[in-house]
């Protein structure tokens, strides 16, 4: 059941969303000017400039931005990554799956992924829709290094490295492609709710 | 003509600061911006610029800078020896800084950050509407070390309105807290202890967050949760039990359950926390 957490005193989270993309879509709408809203995997963050409303009026506010049936299927961006599957952790996960190096390449890039939320880094989107048979729990210990662009799995979801920085997933590949750049406006390739397809080149 | 100031020794680097990058967060991107607000906004109150000007963020005092050029200048945040070319100000106090003077500041006995405004505003790299260096995503003006030095950007500045604004302290080491979003994750022995025993600030605290020491914070439920969106001020409670309170850097989303957050006019005060203080936490009463 959908419930307001209160988050603070310039805050409050909206929480148990089945789709919290969705919701902030349609909370963007009925927001006051200046609040801001971030998404989780399971939650949306309501965040004010200044005082919080009252449980009441947040309540209303979460009542209003209920999906109509009239509602028109939002058309989401899609995005295709190029990877070169060359990931240091290519053979290992195949090990671990049963599967063969070309097959864990054809099931990873068949499938079409949705970016859930952002985090961790500016730029780097959860993926989900990973086939359950790539699913495996994140590496024992991280790397101190994982280079920009990698193309990695963790869990439920996959994600590529927009920076390079720590990380404890496991790599597939690599990816020439852009996807945090502070010069372009959005600066972020993924948004929540972006649909992304991987295309073994 | 605009000129510049040089950094001539810091101990830690100085940080331009304004107001932070509010609004990305959902792609990632923390909002920043100078820890000790209210201090920040002063300063550039003092010098008669608009609060959305950048700052230097510098911590814990100990530098010494060189201006190239006479500018009007302050200095805002805990009480601190300031001397001008041999001649004592005081902070909160708006100065002559006379090209080619020396600016030194020791290390203040109590409170960590300062905040320095020039009449005019610097000339610095704003990524994505702000100068705010961000330590965990290193967007923003690059941090300024011995050597460095920024240019000033002489702007029209408004007729200064104050002189001096001696700034009453609230009740030191306390701050006001509302429970949730996650409480109900831990034990009512954990929540109780929360707000009746001191915590200690660690060493490791920085702009993402201020680690705490004190009575673990026991769970009810175990596990973590599927990320959610952080706020500055929460109270995220690792595994340990050693609750962290996040800072104007802090990740956007994050797995530990928060079991409370500091109220925003509490936030500047947590900016001025340094490692070895002790602090309490009361519920605010709304």
């Amino acid at each position: 059941v959908t419930a307001a957490l209160p988050y603070g005193d310039r805050a409050w989270l909206v929480d148990e969303v089945d789709d919290p993309v969705a919701l902030a879509a349609r909370l963007r709408l009925v927001l006051p000017v200046g609040a801001e809203l971030v998404v989780g995997a399971r939650t949306c963050l309501i965040r004010y400039p200044g005082p919080a409303p009252n449980r009441a009026q947040v309540d209303d506010l979460i009542a209003a931005a209920e999906p109509t049936e009239a509602e028109a299927q939002s058309a989401e961006p899609v995005v295709t990554i190029r990877v070169r599957y060359d990931g240091e952790d290519l053979h290992a996960v195949a090990e671990h799956t049963g599967l063969s190096v070309a097959e864990v390449v054809s099931v990873h890039s068949q499938a079409t992924y949705r970016v859930a939320f952002l985090g961790f880094a500016p730029g780097f989107g959860y993926l989900t829709g990973l086939p359950e048979v790539l699913r495996l729990p994140r590496r024992s210990v991280p790397r101190v290094r994982v280079p920009a662009g990698a193309v990695a799995i963790a869990d439920a979801y996959s994600a590529i490295y927009p920076r390079s920085s720590p990380g404890g997933w496991h790599l597939l590949g690599t990816s020439a492609e852009w996807l945090f750049d502070t010069q372009r406006d959005p600066p972020a390739r993924l948004r929540p709710g972006t649909l992304v397809r991987f295309e073994a080149k | 003509m605009p000129g510049r100031i040089h950094v001539v020794r810091a101990a830690a680097p100085i940080l331009l600061q304004d107001r932070g990058r509010a609004g990305w967060a959902t792609l990632g991107i923390p909002t920043s911006g100078a820890f000790d607000s209210l201090s920040a906004a002063l300063a550039q109150r003092l010098v008669g610029n608009d609060e959305s000007h950048a700052g230097l963020e510098i911590t814990l005092g100990s530098v010494q800078l060189r201006v190239d050029t006479t500018v009007t200048a302050a200095v805002a945040g805990p009480d601190v020896a300031i001397w001008v070319g041999g001649t004592a100000v005081a902070v909160h106090e708006v100065f002559s800084w006379p090209a080619g003077a020396e600016l030194r500041m020791d290390v203040p006995t109590s409170g960590l950050r300062h905040y320095l405004a020039v009449r005019g505003g610097f000339a610095c790299e704003r990524v994505l509407g702000s100068a705010s260096h961000d330590v965990l995503s290193q967007l923003g003006s690059a941090p300024l070390h011995p050597g460095d030095a920024v240019a000033l950007a002489g702007l029209p500045a408004g007729p200064p309105t104050l002189t001096h604004a001696p700034i009453g302290a609230g009740e030191e080491g306390v701050l006001r807290i509302r429970l949730g979003p996650r409480d109900a994750w831990f034990t009512p022995q954990a929540v109780a202890a929360l707000t009746s025993q001191p915590y200690t600030v660690a060493p490791q605290s920085n702009r993402i967050g201020l680690r705490l020491q004190g009575v673990a914070l026991d769970r009810r439920l175990p596990g973590e949760l599927p990320s959610e969106p952080l706020q500055r001020g929460a109270l995220q409670v690792p595994p340990n039990g050693q609750p962290i309170i996040m800072g104007p850097d802090h990740p956007t989303t994050g797995g530990y359950p928060v079991i409370a957050a500091v109220i925003a006019q509490d936030w500047p005060k947590c900016g001025q926390l340094r490692p070895g203080d002790v602090v309490r936490f009361a519920l605010d009463r709304h």
